[in-house]
């Protein structure tokens, strides 16, 4: 009987790369790339506990799970991890992205993201999910985030970018 | 002078009765006059007991001699909505009269509405003449009248003598173009096929069918009262379409009775999936009361034992269910028994008395109501073998009972009456208000208004070929329609029936639900939405709540059990009131006493208060509930107000679940077999539970996708939170690197655009793929947020749609995203282009 190891494994995904311009800050131009392994997808995909339906029914994990990637890389490039302060948070705000297939299973993808312009409000984001076998791109588009706090957008100041200053020094 | 002092304290107290007493006397003139609602039911109850009094109508004119009641014109044709001058004259031929007055009575069901414009009352000199003018509004259209002109009658009084009496019929068109529902209805029952249970040699193909092991046993009722009522439910969505289940409780009742029975442990698991079928079911389909009595395990009534196991076969059947010489019309498998040739469920009886029709009826409704709470409650049922009787008492008497427990409508007439085309209908039409004591008939009066009766077709889905099928539709539709090719005015409908447990697969095996029937059933509601753009689905009690919208004669409410609130830890109910009556009038000067029946699911025992609330703010209170479905009156004064329905209970109640709620009347214990002793009364709890996603409504122009189409659907709260934390001591939440909250309310809006294409399986699309999407978010999506995803087609392509979508937030209404996708078709030829 073949033994896989697991029952059930689920990965966290990894950061591949995090190309920055000015260190400890975020600048126009940086961008990033992180890994997004097949787990979540194969649980989503998959009826559980003798179920008719996958347990992801009604959220079409293999699309949007293109999104995901891209976002988890597109934070990564906003420095979210890096930031010591959260006195805000970024949150997506809008989205338009094409989607060429849906993911297959099995299928780990690989997100990347470029920060492209920081507007008053909106920080425009280039995002794509591409295949980690085939390197086929699966989707392309773009990610508008927000400052956040209290629940208000806030207006984008350069200092907001800078991860170890808290903006209201 | 004595006259003339009459003449003057008649006047003081007209002015002082107008000015502090009218609208009292307002209310109470439309209470006796317009037979409102005194006990819970409608104005037929009153009608079915045989307490309506009709008035004579004197002839019009001169009534003394001297004093002569002219009008403007014989006649009045209006439009709804029209306000017109009339005038009445009153000729005085005789000596001087003092104190005359003119008072116009106007017509039940609040049609044409007549308000003086002359001050009154006055005094005639001899061969004086005197014009009394009026501000007429056509109120209501004549259709609601049966289409006939709305009575609208003149009383000459002198003092409060009447001495002549006419009347101005008023035809009011209406400028509104009709609707025509289609209900598709089904009888969920079982079928065997042994020679023990009948004699079916005429049907060869049917028989084949089935196992024919003369016992119902549990393949039996998988199949046909789950499998292919769910097979059939899956076809309706594909093109909006509604099912009315009408499913026979008395075999839930006699499966939980084999099951304590039975070793095998088939058929506990059967009770659940029938639950279960119908939890799923009910969020775009309805079932409601069909009762075939002979199944009922604890009626004391005539066969005993009431049913017999057969271990052999697992199955069950009703004592003396059928003898080819001695009972060869199941004589026992009625309700009312009249049309079966015996005395059966004959009493009106009470709602505690199983073996009344009160009873049995309540115990139905009460079992259906609980699976389908927070999506329907029953309104329309239908007697097994179509039995209310057949003597008038009998007939009224399940009249009685339909409205006791809160059912406005009933679908037995047809079956038994002869009536082959719609011309021979009672209102020429399916859709009508029976009379109490004969639901072959149509009412007289619009006084005698009451029970909405859909008659049963001539033609049943599964015994003509699809041809046939479609030609008896679109004669019925043809019948609907005026000359110039528009909906006749009113609320219509066209009912089909067959019985899920006949319907064939293209294999002839009982456990088909491919091909055959069911590929006929998809090419008739096919060619349906592609012939009849204009005909829309309904559930029977969609409908009937519909026809009761715009034809009943008195203001009628129904709680909304969609809108179902549960606060203060359980212990507090809200619903929402739907009033029904939209064209009759309500302001301050027209005010209706109107009741309103709590679920059928609750009972007394369970409510210590109920309050009615308008805009928030109690405005009647009812400190107990003297039986189930009792009527709760209260005051509707203020057209845009919010009337609500709050429950205060004894104990806390727990949410209706998503899929269909269900709060036990008793804790349900598992139901034990012979070899499996229960160790626990306890009903158990659920460790994780994540409902699955629905699809809540679908519309539809035909099979092809088409601007305009659109569809909604609900992604409960559940898996949210199952991603969005660790599990297993994990440090991290299960779902990091998905991003739920951001992809969720997209997902769920792009399975309604699939849904809104025809998608079968909107949540794990086959033939749709998502290719573009261009979205805002607006609101933060929370962790128990149920979210209802909208999407509405606005371009149709080659291969493509282009739609608009929208995600709400269940509970608070909030918007959560908006937005556009495109959607790709996978496989398949797309229809010509088209551009909303």
């Amino acid at each position: 009987m073949n033994n896989p190891g697991y029952l059930l494994r689920m990965l966290k995904p990894t950061t591949i790369s995090v190309h920055r311009q000015k260190a400890g800050r975020a600048t126009m131009g940086d961008s990033a790339e992180a890994r997004l392994e097949p787990g979540i997808l194969d649980l989503l995909t998959c009826p559980a506990a003798g179920s008719s339906l996958p347990l992801g029914a009604g959220i079409l994990p293999a699309t949007v799970i293109l999104h995901s990637a891209a976002a988890t890389a597109a934070y990564l490039a906003l420095g979210d991890h890096e930031r010591t302060h959260k006195t805000f948070d970024w949150s997506g705000g809008e989205l338009e992205e094409t989607y060429a297939r849906p993911v297959r299973r099995g299928e780990a993808l690989i997100g990347r993201a470029r920060l492209k312009e920081m507007r008053r409000f909106i920080l425009l984001v280039e995002v794509e999910t591409a295949s980690a076998e085939t390197g086929e791109t699966l989707m392309t588009g773009e990610i508008r985030f927000v400052a956040i706090r209290g629940g208000r957008a806030l207006q984008l100041k350069d200092r907001l970018l800078v991860f170890e200053r808290d903006e209201r020094t | 002078m004595k006259a003339l002092i009459k003449s003057l304290l008649d006047r003081v107290f007209g002015y002082f009765a107008s000015r502090f007493l009218q609208p009292e006397l307002e209310l109470m003139k439309a209470q006796q006059s317009r037979l409102t609602q005194e006990v819970a039911d409608l104005a037929w109850a009153r009608a079915a007991e045989g307490e309506r009094v009709r008035r004579p109508v004197p002839d019009a004119g001169v009534a003394d001699g001297s004093l002569r009641l002219h009008l403007q014109t014989p006649s009045l044709s209006l439009t709804a909505g029209d306000r017109v001058s009339f005038s009445t004259s009153v000729e005085n031929v005789g000596p001087s009269v003092l104190n005359v007055s003119v008072e116009a009575e106007e017509p039940c069901g609040f049609g044409v509405l007549a308000a003086p414009l002359t001050p009154m009352p006055f005094d005639l000199a001899s061969g004086e003449q005197k014009h009394v003018g009026w501000a007429i509004t056509a109120q209501r259209p004549s259709e609601v009248n049966r289409c006939r002109p709305w009575p609208l009658e003149f009383v000459l009084r002198v003092g409060a003598e009447e001495r002549a009496r006419t009347c101005v019929p008023v035809d009011v068109a209406d400028p509104d173009e009709g609707r025509i529902y289609y209900v598709l209805t089904e009888d969920c029952e079982t079928f065997d096929g042994g020679e023990l249970t009948g004699d079916y040699s005429t049907l060869p193909d049917l028989v084949a069918m089935h196992n024919r092991n003369n016992f119902m046993d549990p393949q039996e009722y998988q199949w046909q009262m789950v499998e292919k009522p769910d097979a059939m439910n899956r076809i309706a969505d594909k093109y909006g379409a509604k099912w009315t289940h009408f499913w026979c409780t008395s075999q839930y009742f006699a499966a939980e009775w084999a099951a304590r029975r039975s070793s095998t442990g088939h058929w506990p698991r059967m009770l659940e999936l029938l639950r279960e079928s119908v939890r799923r079911g009910c969020v775009r389909h309805e079932y409601a009361p069909h009762i075939h009595f002979g199944f009922e395990p604890d009626s004391a009534l005539p066969p005993q034992p009431r049913l017999i196991y057969d271990p052999a076969t697992d199955g069950v059947i009703p004592n003396e269910f059928y003898d080819p010489v001695t009972n060869p019309q199941h004589h026992y498998h009625g309700w009312d028994g009249g049309r079966k040739g015996i005395s059966y469920v004959k009493a009106l009886g009470t709602f505690a008395d199983g073996d009344s029709k009160i009873g049995s009826l309540f115990k139905a409704c009460s079992f259906l109501a609980r699976l389908q709470r927070g999506h329907r409650q029953p309104h329309s049922a239908r007697a097994g073998a179509c039995d209310v009787g057949v003597a008038p008492e009998d007939q009224r008497n399940s009249t009685l009972a339909y409205l006791r427990n809160n059912l406005l409508a009933g679908s037995d007439a047809g079956y038994y009456g002869i009536a082959e085309s719609p011309d021979a209908y009672p209102w020429a039409r399916q859709a009508y208000y029976c009379r109490p004591d004969d639901i072959e008939a149509g009412i007289a009066d619009l006084s005698d208004a009451g029970l909405v009766q859909f008659r049963l077709p001539t033609v049943n889905l599964e015994a003509v070929t699809l041809d046939t099928l479609d030609t008896w539709f679109a004669a019925q539709r043809r019948a609907l329609l005026l000359s110039d090719g528009r909906v006749a005015p009113g609320v219509h409908a066209i009912v089909q029936l067959t019985h899920a447990m006949v319907m064939k697969g293209g294999s002839g095996r009982m456990q088909d639900t491919e091909g055959g029937d069911f590929a006929k059933l998809d090419g008739h509601l096919e060619y349906v939405t592609a012939s009849s753009p204009e005909v829309r689905f309904g559930t029977m009690s969609e409908v009937a709540v519909e026809f009761l919208d715009y034809y009943t004669p008195v203001l009628a409410a129904v709680v909304q059990p969609e809108t179902e609130q549960v606060e203060d830890g359980g212990t507090l109910l809200r619903f929402r009131i739907r009033i029904l009556g939209s064209t009759i009038p309500i302001s301050a000067e027209h005010r209706h006493a109107v009741t309103v029946k709590p679920p059928a699911w609750v009972l007394p025992e369970h409510v210590e208060t109920a309050r009615v609330l308008r805009d928030g703010r109690e405005i009647a209170k009812h400190s107990e509930l003297p039986s189930p479905c009792a009527p709760l009156s209260f005051q509707v004064d203020r057209p845009d107000a919010v009337y609500e329905l709050a429950l205060h209970m004894r104990q806390a109640v727990p949410a209706a679940r998503e899929e269909g709620g269900y709060f036990p009347e008793q804790p349900e214990a598992p139901v034990p077999s012979p070899a499996v002793v229960a160790s626990t009364a306890q009903p158990a709890e659920p460790l994780l539970e994540i409902p699955c996603p629905q699809v809540i409504e679908v519309h539809r122009s035909g099979a092809e996708p088409s601007p305009g189409d659109s569809a909604g659907v609900i992604l409960p709260a559940g898996l949210l939170r199952l991603l969005m934390h660790p599990v297993a001591d994990g440090a991290e939440p299960l779902g990091r690197g998905f991003h739920p909250p951001g992809v969720f309310p997209i997902a769920i809006a792009c399975c309604a655009a699939a849904a809104a294409c025809g998608e079968p399986e909107p949540f794990a699309p086959r033939e749709w793929q998502v290719e573009h999407v261009k979205i805002r978010w607006r609101r933060p999506f929370g962790d128990d947020c149920s979210a209802v995803g909208k999407a509405q087609l606005v371009e149709v392509k080659q291969d493509t749609v282009q739609a608009n979508l929208e995600t709400f937030d269940q509970a608070s209404g909030d918007l959560l995203m908006s937005g556009t996708a495109r959607l790709r078709r996978i496989s398949g030829a797309a229809s010509q282009d088209r551009t909303r």
